[in-house]
């Protein structure tokens, strides 16, 4: 089922539809929350929508996003998310439900956040270009704070690199092999991390390797592809070095030195920059 | 000479129509049983695969629920209910009910609640098949008897 025609289903409130219709092109988030107002964000910034969803109906779209399969797709709710067609991804906050511990389902949802992925073509040729003629070699790591634009420019530095080099993605989110992504892509979606890293270095033979968001279930994949010589390039929260420092899942990656380049993306006002920088790194 | 051929021709329209009313009380029996077969497919497929609905439905065929217009109705509108209204001829008013229920229980829940709605409704229809396959040989022979027995009487009268 397209966004689109998701967006325009009579199942969702007109008045709903209506301010769907009224967003901004460069919209990047719609936030819909129960009982309180809505907001979405566009350039960076966060603007109210005129809109405050009653009780229950979040849980009815959420319903409607998974085309009456709740079941399907509780994996990933229970990450807190659903993957949408077309690389738009709904965050989903509401009641857990746990048994023995783990969280096994949502119920009574609060809140959807409905991101829209976006194109920002070229954006990253310039990274390549640096990362190029140093060598092509030595993984790469995309940081900022939420809402930076780490995912957009990870999807344009796998569409220029891709032009060239075989490029496996473990796409967990579906949000960056967009259609008209990159030529010699490979996603491997819906895969662990630290598996599916493993799988496409035996089996893919990858020149680059790509992942989203490196927290700790990715640290092993990426020290594997360190080992066989495979770049990796990655995003992770954090401003700054010392954020990243910080973060002991991600030590184990800076002592290795599987990082060679990190891009830190930074925003004033409505404009977003980067500074790419060697990283450095004593042994630990 | 005609009043035989009319006779004739009464007992064999009287026939007929015993023949087409225990059809149509064994019919009964195997919609209801085409019914159970796809909330047993449903259940199956939902516990080994956990594949979408619209996924499900496009994988399952049946024949006489195609004939009645069950599948294409809910392949179009993916919901149970409104299948179940838009076959033709409808179900059994008792398993009408029934299917709409287990309809109204879709979608809503994680694989657990799905596989429990399941399991209640299809131990429910198979209860209810249980008692019309126990009663249909009775109802057939029923009809049977009852239809012939007024044609023939038919045929007494009017001879």
């Amino acid at each position: 089922m397209s966004i689109g025609f998701l967006l325009d289903s009579k199942a969702i409130n007109i008045s709903l539809r209506e301010k769907f219709r009224r967003l901004p092109p460069a919209v990047e988030e719609v936030c819909l929350r129960r009982g309180r107002p809505a907001s979405y964000t566009a350039g960076g910034k966060t603007y109210a929508l005129d809109y405050t969803a009653r009780a229950g109906e979040l849980d009815e779209l959420l319903m409607l996003f998974t085309d009456g399969s709740l079941y399907a797709y509780q994996s990933t709710l229970c990450r807190g998310y659903l993957p949408l067609p077309g690389g738009y991804r709904l965050g989903v906050a509401g009641r857990g439900v746990c048994e023995g511990g783990a969280l096994v389902g949502v119920t009574d949802v609060m809140t959807l956040c409905l991101r829209f992925p976006h194109r920002v073509p070229g954006v990253a040729d310039g990274i390549r270009r640096r990362w190029e003629t140093d060598g092509g070699q030595g993984g790469l790591l995309i940081c900022g704070s939420p809402g930076a634009g780490k995912t957009t420019m990870l999807r344009e530095l796998i569409h220029t690199v891709s032009e060239t080099r075989r490029t496996a993605v473990l796409d967990s989110r579906g949000e960056l092999c967009l259609d008209g992504v990159g030529k010699y892509v490979t996603p491997l979606s819906g895969y662990p991390p630290a598996l599916g890293m493993e799988i496409a270095l035996r089996t893919l033979s990858p020149e680059v390797l790509v992942t989203d968001e490196l927290g700790e279930e990715e640290t092993r994949g990426a020290l594997t592809a360190a080992r066989c010589g495979v770049p990796l390039f990655a995003s992770a929260h954090g401003t700054s070095r010392d954020d990243l420092l910080a973060r002991e899942s991600l030590r184990p990656l800076f002592g290795a030195g599987v990082f060679r380049w990190i891009v830190t993306l930074s925003q004033e006002g409505k404009e977003r920059h980067y500074t790419m920088e060697k990283w450095e790194c004593s042994a630990f | 000479m005609f009043r035989i051929l009319g006779a004739f021709l009464l007992f064999l329209g009287g026939f007929g129509l015993a023949e087409a009313l225990a059809e149509k009380e064994k019919r009964r029996l195997s919609m209801g049983e085409a019914y159970l077969d796809f909330l047993r497919f449903l259940r199956g497929e939902l516990h080994a695969f956990c594949r979408p609905r619209a996924e499900i439905y496009a994988h399952y065929e049946n024949p006489l629920l195609t004939a009645c217009g069950f599948l294409g109705a809910l392949r179009e509108s993916g919901e149970i209910s409104y299948a179940v209204k838009a076959a033709s001829p409808p179900p059994d008013p008792p398993l009408g009910e029934l299917l709409r229920a287990f309809g109204n229980t879709q979608g809503r829940g994680y694989l657990t609640e799905e596989l429990a709605a399941c399991d209640l409704y299809i131990a429910r229809v198979e209860e209810y098949l249980a008692a019309i396959r126990a009663g249909t040989p009775a109802r057939v022979r029923v009809k049977r008897v009852c239809t012939l027995t007024g044609t023939l009487l038919l045929i007494l009268l009017l001879i």
